[in-house]
């Protein structure tokens, strides 16, 4: 064989004394997006201070894998792990509450509301983003409505939404589906003007990209904000544009056509089963608009819930958020009494991860953690931590 | 496929290595000449990039990086990547259980481990790479930090400024 001898004794020395807090950044780079989960991320950037001084100066990461938010204000994680939590949510004059991404939009008594950082450790009335001009667009709402009155309708709100991140700038726009998905109230989150409330059909009806076929009551099943605008879909799939600034829209608008079978003689929403789900993007281009079946997600996966969906980039990684997957839970009806009185509630309501590439259905949770989650005896919803 | 100049042939033969393929000459920063297939060097994004430049295939590469333990351990990889096929469902899962019990012997052996992971980055081996880092991050996965620093000898060097930082990040104390 033949043998080199190249200048290297001291390289040879420098080799064999490893040390491990000595990762390169790339590679803590490396490492950090094989973790999907938010609390190895943070326990990564513990261990020393080369690591964390590197681990943070990383590219932002995929998302982390979401969690859950119980009834009650408390968190768990995707293994069924609470999440420390310093401020309860659920406190006086604090009625109800939604997930809204990060964030926890609290109703107060009547119908007042505000946001709320659950995970910030300072939590207190001064983090607190009240949304007086929000919470007046529903009072005149419910006063313009003959169905709903302020006294006897204790839970206005359906789904919140903000339109970027609540300490963006300009100042972020809030909007609520309220009244059973009748109405859409918004305002801006700060500032004390911009606020308006009403039914799809009273949008500036000019703008209005429509999918052929009627909605003669404009229930409406979601709304989503995109580039400043405010779209929502109806019930038989129409999509109406709301435009409180126009920005040139370049992003995309899915659509999800979820299918479902339930046995007979069953009601709506106890024994629901997805078996599969289409999902169509709208062509912004053309008026009225049309939406154009896809096979797939481009490198993104949908969480889809009851109150809060989202549109996130996969994770790519070994337990991560995997592409082209819709990662969903649902209920149909709230049913209280089976849930205060039944033998069991399924915590996740009919759920799964639906595999667009094989259209095959998995299950959301490992069957340990459902077990955890069967003890909460309630239902749960989505929540997504900011990884900071 | 032209056969190598005198000096990797004779290297091929001390080898053994199977002919009709050219041979490459790595050499270890300690001086020791590991002689290797094209395909198993070309598993390297490095060595394929100077390969393909027309670099000196005869006179071999030296690499000041990569000791004499662990440029035989990435051989071995690259040997069972470069050399084997893929092609059927067993062929790939035999190469599925190489890679399962290849880590799992760095996994026991965590300075060898970032040896091989330091030697992958730098020889721009993207399976080997993808497969020291998952197990870097497995290890992570579910232990504290304190724990972490144990499995790999990391010492504690966090200052109470640090600390307070992270009590305000952890979120499942």
């Amino acid at each position: 064989m033949e043998v080199k001898q190249v200048e290297g004794t001291t390289a040879a020395a420098a080799a064999a004394t490893s040390s491990w807090s000595e990762l390169p950044a790339d590679l803590i780079g490396q490492v950090l997006l094989r973790l999907p989960s938010l609390a190895d991320r943070v326990r990564l950037r513990a261990v020393c201070r080369p690591w964390r001084t590197d681990a943070k100066r990383q590219a932002a990461l995929p998302p982390p894998l979401p969690w859950f938010a119980l009834r009650d204000g408390g968190l768990v994680d995707h293994l069924g792990a609470p999440v420390r939590r310093c401020a309860p949510i659920l406190r006086e004059g604090v009625t109800d509450y939604l997930a809204v991404d990060n964030l926890a939009f609290l109703v107060h008594k009547r119908v007042g509301c505000s946001l709320v950082n659950p995970l910030s450790a300072s939590s207190s009335a001064a983090e607190e983003t009240p949304l007086p001009q929000l919470a007046n667009a529903v009072l005149r709402a419910m006063n313009n409505s003959m169905f709903y009155t302020v006294g006897k309708t204790k839970m206005p709100y359906v789904k919140v939404i903000l339109s970027s991140p609540l300490d963006s700038s300009p100042d972020p726009l809030v909007a609520a589906l309220i009244l059973e998905g009748y109405y859409v109230a918004i305002s801006a989150c700060k500032r004390q003007d911009a606020t308006g409330f009403g039914s799809v059909s009273d949008w500036t009806r000019k703008e209005i990209h429509r999918i052929p076929g009627k909605d003669y009551r404009m229930h409406i099943a979601d709304i989503v904000f995109l580039n400043g605008r405010l779209y929502a879909l109806t019930v038989k799939e129409g999509l109406y544009v709301f435009e409180p600034n126009s920005a040139k829209c370049d992003g995309k608008l899915f659509m999800v056509r979820r299918w479902m079978r339930l046995p007979l003689n069953v009601r709506l929403g106890d024994l629901d089963e997805t078996f599969l789900f289409e999902v169509f993007e709208a062509d912004l281009s053309t008026t009225p608009c049309q939406w154009r079946k896809v096979d797939s997600l481009g490198g993104h996966a949908i969480f889809l819930g009851s109150e809060c969906t989202k549109f996130v980039c996969a994770s790519k990684c070994v337990g991560g958020v995997q592409e082209d997957c819709i990662y969903f839970m649902h209920r149909t009806f709230d049913n209280p009494s089976r849930e205060y009185s039944g033998s069991c509630v399924d915590p996740l309501g009919d759920s799964g991860v639906y595999n667009m590439t094989n259209r095959r259905i998995t299950p959301l949770l490992p069957e340990a953690v459902v077990a955890k989650l069967y003890l909460k005896r309630q239902f749960l919803t989505w929540f997504f931590p900011a990884d900071v | 496929m032209a056969t190598g100049s005198g000096a990797a042939a004779a290297a091929a033969d001390a080898e053994e290595k199977e002919s009709g393929s050219r041979m490459i000459t790595l050499t270890s920063n300690e001086g020791k000449a590991f002689v290797v297939t094209e395909a198993s060097a070309r598993q390297s994004a490095t060595i394929r990039s100077m390969v393909d430049d027309g670099g000196c295939v005869d006179k071999g590469f030296p690499l000041p990086n990569v000791d004499s333990k662990t440029l035989a351990r990435v051989i071995q990889y690259c040997d069972e990547h470069g050399n084997k096929e893929a092609h059927t469902v067993d062929e790939r899962a035999a190469l599925a259980k190489f890679d399962k019990d290849f880590i799992a012997e760095l996994d026991a052996d965590k300075a060898f481990l970032y040896d091989v992971t330091m030697a992958a980055n730098y020889l721009h081996i993207q399976g080997l790479f993808a497969l020291t880092t998952q197990c870097i991050a497995d290890t992570i996965k579910g232990k504290t930090p304190e724990e972490i620093r144990t499995a790999f000898g990391i010492e504690y060097d966090l200052t109470a400024q640090d600390e307070e930082e992270i009590k305000e990040e952890d979120t499942h104390a």
